[in-house]
């Protein structure tokens, strides 16, 4: 995958065939949770931080719903066949829902895995459950990281 | 007949000419984002340029203190501007909290 162009509203890229139908399945597999834990706070000083937890659970829970919503009509609109691969076009805010929607899976995986501190390594042996979250997690870094730094 | 007295105004606390307004009294949040192995470097500069609209300079400091020191003060502002922020950074997966700056 790589960035073909790109204004202030516009990017293009281009994707080989095989990242064409990864990234496909992979935006199918979101959301990866049906709950995702949030904290407020850390330090618990904060008396009212109950109250702002529950309103936070209900701003992500709308916004991953949210997310889902445009993620099931982006990529069928907007990841088209090129000459030898794929060719997707994004404006601002297609490129932000992506970006979230993948990291919101790399970090559901990582949870998934036990949230290791090393990344590269599975904790032997590793089960189904555990390579399956493994090459989520580095597969939505790895288009992420394509998103960004083009 | 009793004898009434003159009300009695009490006033405000200024901070130099200016009158403090119940804004500068209110409670005051760092929002806080903190250091995860999972959060690519380049996604959370990115995110610090989308949602304070900073230049790419001052995000990369904060990214960097997050990833060195464990943890970056992001800004400091009123509850609702606080939360809205935390809100925005954890709808992009980062570990972002708000805590009470005094």
């Amino acid at each position: 995958m790589k960035l073909l162009k790109h204004n202030s509203s516009e990017w293009k890229y281009e994707l080989e065939q095989k990242e064409g139908m990864f990234l496909r399945a992979l935006v199918a597999e979101f959301p990866l949770t049906a709950a995702t834990a949030a904290k407020i706070s850390r330090m618990g000083t904060d008396p009212k931080a109950p109250e702002r937890e529950r309103l936070l659970h209900e701003s992500l829970a709308q916004h991953r719903q949210d997310l889902k919503r445009q993620a099931s009509k982006l990529l069928a609109a907007r990841l088209k066949p090129g000459k030898a691969g794929w060719r997707l076009s994004l404006n601002g805010n297609e490129r932000e829902v992506l970006l979230q929607l993948l990291n919101d899976i790399r970090v559901e995986s990582w949870h998934a895995l036990g949230e290791p501190e090393n990344l590269d390594t599975l904790p032997p042996p590793p089960s189904e459950a555990d390579l399956r979250h493994y090459h989520l997690m580095q597969l939505a870094g790895y288009f992420e990281y394509k998103i960004v730094e083009g | 007949m009793p004898h009434v007295l003159e009300p009695i105004t009490i006033p405000r606390p200024t901070t130099g000419n200016k009158t403090r307004s119940d804004d500068d009294l209110a409670p005051t949040f760092f929002v806080i984002c903190w250091n995860d192995p999972v959060n690519l470097m380049v996604y959370v500069t990115h995110v610090f340029m989308k949602v304070f609209g900073w230049n790419r300079q001052k995000a990369e400091k904060h990214m960097l203190e997050v990833h060195e020191k464990g943890k970056s003060v992001l800004v400091r502002e009123g509850a609702e501007k606080a939360e809205f922020y935390v809100h925005q950074l954890q709808g992009y997966k980062l570990q972002a909290t708000m805590e009470p700056a005094e």
